[in-house]
């Protein structure tokens, strides 16, 4: 039985065969396949150079030889690492901080791209302005201005009316969470404006529908038009994640009192001999240093992204657009 | 707070269809407050921190700062550092114009590239999560910390001396096109050379695309897969689907990632503009000058963006319009 039902496999398969576009596919297969691992290769290799530096040793730094693959690896650079970073605390500040931001970037994001995109009122066109000139304007052009107003924060200088003085908010990380929920953090705009572009895809109808049947706007919005924006939404929490997760220009200008992982790199690369002990040349090993802090900190992202990736598949399964 | 204000303006619905009478409120005023409420975040944002802080900066561009002593000394100096900037730098509107190179051919490079990796990274394959991953780590490579201390790296550049590569691209991505090449014996210095740039130049574009490929991603991952059965069921090819259902759905995104790319052309940092005020900021210590600088270069890149968000009004937005209707 187990042979007639290969048989009429195979003549199924064979007569596939014969179609034109069974071999168009198949070339196109293994093109793409070629491309990827081609593409791969050029992505990694810097990449790879970090992996490889976390378990060199001393002497192997010297070796002239060595070149990718460690003579004699050691887990001392992970090891130094890990206790001079403190990791875990550090993981952890970092987590929570990046986690906050993001969610708050994201929410934000929806809330402002579903604004701009689906209603109209007079000023949306300059508010649209605004959006696009924040991605413009660098943070380091007003990073003089921005750092004062958190030194002294006010509004309108209601708080000195009332209570005498500003308040302080530099040497923690307030103004991230602030900045993000308002939506003026790190690339916020790049944020709003692809969920704008977004919302403007959704067919008018879908709301329309939903408000014939009753639902308010706001129950539109988060039962009709949010389960649509899942894919989208995970993206952008990942990049805002990861960028928060990188930064070092917010970290030194407003927190340096709260060492996230990215403030250890920049302490590491300028301590002096005193950490590294009596070496000749000593640049080199904090070369190497730097590397695998650079490693421990990249890693997570990756594993994250891979995780978090399957998350985008689903989104789309369960909205209610059909086009 | 500027909700309220709009809201108490009387300004007349742009058009007369049905209205409903709802707690005193026409059904578009109910609309346009609601607008409001969507976008209030950004706007208490715009007003108690952008707005103020974007006007402070701009009156330091025209003022004299003395960072040094314990409180900010700003005292006014007129158009002083603009006219540094324009008729006394003996680089700055070279600089300028040595930023805006290239700009048209990267923006259609990295656009075209992206959108054909995003396409395939969508399709179904087996290893297709690991190499999406592969594909985060330009995104990962090019920002904050590791950006900062990718530049100098100290160890690789030790490495790369060691094996003799050409130049700086070469180096950083460690594709050795020509020793390949002459594994194969070929030897000839034109061919050599083409092979070397080009291993380059993926290099480069593949660093630059990293963000537009995630985005281009995410937009394909937001068509409906019913949408490619319907397609199928009628009979498309591929050819046929790519150009008539994901293409003018994926519009949207692309005029994201244009901004996108040329924002990230104009601002990052090996841009020699980027890189002359960095000097004249923090080596000079004329953060003045270097504000003022900044902000005129800012006004070139909106100049920039408001060319393409025209062109894209006309020539693809409008056109697809007319098409649906």
């Amino acid at each position: 039985m187990r042979n007639a039902n290969a048989a009429v496999l195979w003549q199924k398969k064979k007569s596939q065969m014969r179609t034109p576009t069974y071999w168009g596919s198949l070339a196109w297969k293994i093109f793409r396949l070629v491309l990827l691992i081609g593409l791969t290769y050029i992505i990694v290799m810097p990449f790879l150079t970090k992996l490889v530096s976390a378990f060199m040793s001393d002497s192997d730094l010297y070796d002239g030889m060595v070149k990718f693959i460690p003579r004699s690896p050691t887990l001392d650079n992970i090891r130094f690492v890990w206790d001079y970073v403190e990791y875990p605390a550090a993981f952890m500040r970092t987590f929570l901080l990046s986690f906050a931001c993001a969610a708050l970037s994201v929410l934000t994001a929806c809330l402002t791209g579903y604004g701009l995109a689906c209603f109209k009122f007079k000023g949306r066109g300059i508010l649209m302005g605004f959006v696009i000139l924040t991605m413009v304007i660098p943070p380091q052009t007003i990073q003089i201005a921005s750092f004062l107003k958190f030194k002294y924060f006010d509004i309108f200088g209601l708080v000195e009316l009332f209570t005498g003085q500003t308040i302080q908010l530099v040497n923690n990380p307030t103004p991230m969470i602030l900045l993000s929920l308002l939506g003026f953090a790190m690339k916020n705009g790049l944020y709003i404006f692809i969920m704008r572009q977004f919302f403007t895809t959704l067919p008018i109808e879908l709301r329309e529908a939903a408000e014939v049947d009753g639902a308010g706007t706001f129950r539109t919005f988060t039962q009709i038009i949010l389960p649509t924006v899942r894919p989208l939404a995970m993206t952008v929490f990942l990049l805002a994640f990861s960028w928060q997760w990188l930064d070092i220009y917010y970290a030194s200008t407003y927190y340096s009192n709260y060492p996230v992982l990215a403030t250890a790199v920049a302490s590491l690369s300028h301590s002096n001999t005193d950490v590294f002990g009596q070496l000749y040349d000593y640049t080199s090993k904090q070369s190497m240093l730097i590397n695998t802090t650079l490693l421990l900190i990249i890693l997570p992202l990756l594993i994250l992204y891979l995780v978090a990736q399957k998350q985008f598949i689903q989104g789309v399964e369960r909205s209610g657009i059909v086009g | 707070m500027k909700a309220v204000k709009n809201e108490k303006k009387p300004s007349a619905p742009s058009s007369s269809g049905t209205k409903k009478p709802s707690g005193g409120l026409s059904y578009y005023k109910k609309k346009e407050l609601q607008g409001w409420w969507f976008v209030s975040l950004f706007v208490i944002g715009l007003v108690i921190y952008y707005l103020p802080v974007l006007f402070n900066s701009i009156r330091f561009s025209f003022s004299d700062l003395d960072v040094g002593s314990r409180a900010l000394q700003v005292t006014f100096a007129g158009g002083k550092h603009y006219h540094y900037a324009f008729l006394e730098h003996p680089d700055f509107l070279k600089t300028l114009f040595s930023s805006m190179s290239g700009l048209l051919a990267e923006v259609l490079t990295v656009l075209i590239f992206s959108l054909f990796i995003a396409s395939i990274l969508n399709q179904r394959m087996h290893g297709r999560a690991f190499f999406r991953m592969i594909f985060f780590i330009p995104v990962v490579m090019t920002t904050g910390i590791v950006e900062k201390y990718e530049m100098g790296n100290l160890l690789m550049n030790q490495m790369t001396n060691m094996a003799e590569m050409g130049n700086t691209v070469a180096q950083s991505s460690l594709f050795d096109a020509r020793e390949f090449l002459l594994m194969l014996n070929i030897q000839d210095p034109t061919v050599v050379s083409a092979v070397s740039t080009l291993a380059d130049g993926i290099y480069g574009i593949v660093q630059k695309s990293g963000v537009q490929i995630v985005i281009f991603l995410a937009g394909l991952q937001s068509i409906s897969p019913s949408v490619y059965e319907v397609a199928k069921i009628e009979g498309a090819s591929g050819w046929e689907t790519f150009w008539k259902v994901t293409f003018p759905m994926m519009l949207p995104m692309i005029f994201v990632n244009t901004m996108y790319t040329i924002i990230d052309s104009f601002t990052r940092s090996s841009n020699p503009m980027v890189e002359l005020i960095q000097t004249i900021g923090f080596q000079n210590n004329n953060l003045s000058a270097a504000t003022a600088m900044s902000l005129v270069y800012s006004i070139v890149v909106l100049l920039f963006l408001g060319l393409t968000a025209w062109l894209f009004s006309v020539l693809v937005f409008r056109k697809e319009e007319r098409g649906r209707a």
